[in-house]
């Protein structure tokens, strides 16, 4: 457990405590956003080789020790943009349910109902 | 051709999404045509590939010829195929009724459809975790789409519900996938379930329990259910069916897939009791929560909990026989279940509260009997398919000694019929409301009437065939050991 | 030295996100995220993938906020044209 490893920690703590504390929708994605950006961060921590290059191949290719792992890189590439796919389509729905009750705040909701 | 199947199947419906929608600003009809044919085109290749797993056994497909170590592999085996054939089948049966779906401007229903096809499809097929995360993205994403596809409130509030449980349960699944892929180096599910039993104890326990949370989430095992009631309410009913027909059990390969090729089943240690407890609340919260539902959809929504407790709780008893009934009942459900959805939307024209059913059944005949025979079944009575497969869990339980795990599957039954029985009085029931009487009904089209007669002859085939099927179950449960 | 400037980052990284989650004003929670977003693809950037900071900076950083931004005025501007 690396100085690093517990910042992900109190990142992913506090998306998730945003998630279940906070009333208003948006909030709530901004809240998930963190706890996946932490996940993100992770999955590059792993990758990383201290002293390491990036997995780019050039001529005089380096020793292959150095070169950080390229397959946990090329994994968070693909969640950036799920992640990406997953706000827009909250958001979108956040506009729906706008346009039908006028209203983004959890607690409003629930009186309407 | 022949050895491209794997990809083919998953490439076809995910073609046809990006097809429907430029075919749909020329004409919505072709589109829907489309679909129709897109879904049986699935079918048949499916069927196809069924026959190539069966004359050589398990096809494995590279793509683009990567070595396993690095490149995403494609698994057929017979338990892949099986749960491909019953996606194939849900969503045929599903995109044939909805031929002439009624909202005119949610054509992007299509579109939605085929890509939910696409990424169950490939959640069944493919042999990389990180894939599998891909495909069950994919999945969700298109799925909570489809049930806020009419813009209405009820559906974009059950969409919101869905959305949120999806993304922690699609965080914690990474999260597993990970810690895997730290350990041992690698995605490819045949290489991390070999060297998982040389993980550090911590390790196992925490992806196991990560994989169990997640998954419980995707099937809604309680107490992680918390979703499913208001979404399978909110939605359109054709995309209730295909959620608990089709989404429902990409949840319950998944959890068989992972949780027995992680775990050498000798070895089960915590899980296999977890599992049963699991399974037995869950048969026994869902049949509860059904019994105070007054809305059809929502006696049918919480009996899809109910009926996911029988699978997980065939994997809880945990020998062939177990895991084959389990199998075996999600089979079943899948054709119950679309059918009760799709004649439950048949007969709601005045409303899904079973008050505003009185005395329907005279006037939606085709529907209703549809309706009563797919409820029936999923009550479990001897000429269904479902009364075999709650049989076989039962007998596989006292076989391993579970005999108070056995006991859960009659209690459903009685639980079952007691709020059924409440649908059927007011159905049957000879006194008509005043505004019942007068409405006209909606004119059941003849592609309607057939799928639905589909449906119900899918629930008593299992049953006559049922020889046949537990021999093919058993080979697909045996994939797992 | 490279341990160092992560460490630094991490901090700011958290602080960036505690300023998302714990400011009242949406407005503001919005732009802290992203802020929070850059600093990931900075963090990545030491992390030796550049080609996940490039896309963390476009997508993360840049296309999310403007969805958040999106839907914030989508929705702000509905509530104020509605009568109370």
């Amino acid at each position: 457990m690396t100085f690093a490893h517990l910042i992900m920690l109190g990142l992913f703590l506090l998306g998730f405590w945003c998630v279940l504390t906070e009333t208003d929708l948006i909030k709530i994605v901004v809240g998930f956003n963190i706890m996946e950006a932490s996940l993100l961060l992770l999955l590059v921590k792993m990758a990383y080789v201290p002293g390491g290059r990036p997995p780019i191949l050039f001529p005089a290719a380096p020793d292959a020790a150095k070169i950080v792992d390229p397959i946990p890189q090329a994994l968070t590439l693909t969640a950036i943009v799920i992640g990406a796919a997953t706000t827009a389509l909250m958001l979108s729905l956040i506009v729906q349910l706008h346009r039908h009750y006028g209203t983004t705040d959890l607690d409003e909701l629930r009186e309407i109902r | 051709m022949i050895d491209h199947l794997p990809i083919l199947v998953i490439v076809v419906p995910l073609m046809y999404g990006f097809c429907a929608a430029i075919l749909k600003y020329f004409s919505v009809r072709a589109a829907r045509v489309g679909f129709v044919s897109a879904s049986s085109v699935q079918l048949a290749l499916v069927a196809a590939l069924a026959r190539q797993v069966a004359l050589q056994g398990t096809v494995e497909y590279r793509l683009a010829a990567w070595h396993p170590e690095v490149g995403i592999v494609l698994v057929v085996d017979v338990l892949a195929v099986l749960f491909a054939a019953i996606i194939a089948f849900c969503v045929l049966l599903v995109a044939v009724y909805s031929a002439d779906y009624p909202a005119a401007d949610s054509t992007s229903y299509f579109t939605l459809a085929s890509i939910l096809t696409a990424g169950m499809t490939g959640i069944v097929l493919t042999g990389d975790l990180f894939n599998l995360y891909v495909f069950i993205e994919m999945t969700s994403l298109s799925s909570v789409a489809l049930v806020a596809v009419n813009r209405d409130e009820k559906g974009i509030r059950a969409a919101l519900r869905y959305i949120v449980f999806s993304i922690v349960a699609g965080l914690l699944f990474l999260l597993a996938v990970m810690l895997l892929y730290g350990a041992s180096g690698s995605l490819n599910m045949r290489i991390v379930a070999g060297q998982f039993a040389g993980f550090a104890p911590n390790l196992q326990a925490v992806v196991i329990a990560l994989f169990a949370v997640a998954l419980g989430i995707k099937t809604a095992v309680i107490p992680f259910h918390g979703w499913l009631p208001d979404v399978y309410t909110g939605s359109p009913s054709a995309v209730s069916a295909l959620l608990s027909g089709a989404v429902n059990k990409t949840g319950i390969y998944m959890l068989a897939r992972l949780l027995f090729t992680l775990t050498s089943p000798g070895s089960h240690g915590v899980l296999q009791p977890a599992l049963l407890a699991a399974g037995a609340v869950t048969i026994l919260g869902g049949h509860t929560l059904a019994l105070g539902q007054t809305n059809v959809k929502s006696i049918l929504a919480c009996s899809s909990i109910a009926h996911t407790g029988y699978m997980v709780m065939g994997f809880g008893v945990g020998t062939a026989a177990g895991v084959t009934a389990g199998l075996f009942h999600a089979l079943n459900h899948m054709v119950m279940k679309s059918g009760a959805f799709l004649s439950a939307e048949a007969m709601s024209t005045k409303g899904q509260d079973i008050q505003q059913w009185q005395g329907l059944q005279k006037r939606v005949s085709t529907a209703g009997v549809v309706f009563v025979v797919s409820t029936l079944a999923l009550v479990g009575i001897p000429p269904f398919g479902a009364f075999m497969s709650k049989w076989q869990l039962a007998t596989a339980a006292i076989q391993e000694g579970l005999w108070h795990a056995a006991l859960f599957v009659p209690l459903g039954t009685a639980m079952a019929v007691l709020y059924y029985g409440r649908v059927y009085r007011s159905l049957f029931s000879l006194r008509c409301e005043e505004s019942t009487a007068d409405t006209d009904m909606q004119h059941l089209t003849t592609v309607r009437k057939l799928v639905l007669a589909a449906a119900a002859v899918g629930c008593v085939a299992p049953f006559l065939l049922h020889g046949g099927l537990l021999s093919v179950l058993r080979a697909a449960a045996l994939n797992l050991f | 030295m490279e341990s160092a400037l992560i460490s630094v980052l991490l901090v700011f990284l958290l602080g960036a996100a505690s300023a998302a989650v714990f400011f009242d004003s949406i407005l503001n929670s919005i732009i802290s995220l992203g802020v929070f977003g850059a600093l990931m693809a900075a963090v990545f950037v030491v992390y030796q993938a550049p080609d996940v900071a490039m896309a963390q900076a476009v997508v993360g950083a840049g296309l999310i906020t403007s969805f958040f931004v999106v839907t914030l005025s989508k929705t702000s501007a509905g509530a104020k044209s509605e009568p109370e």
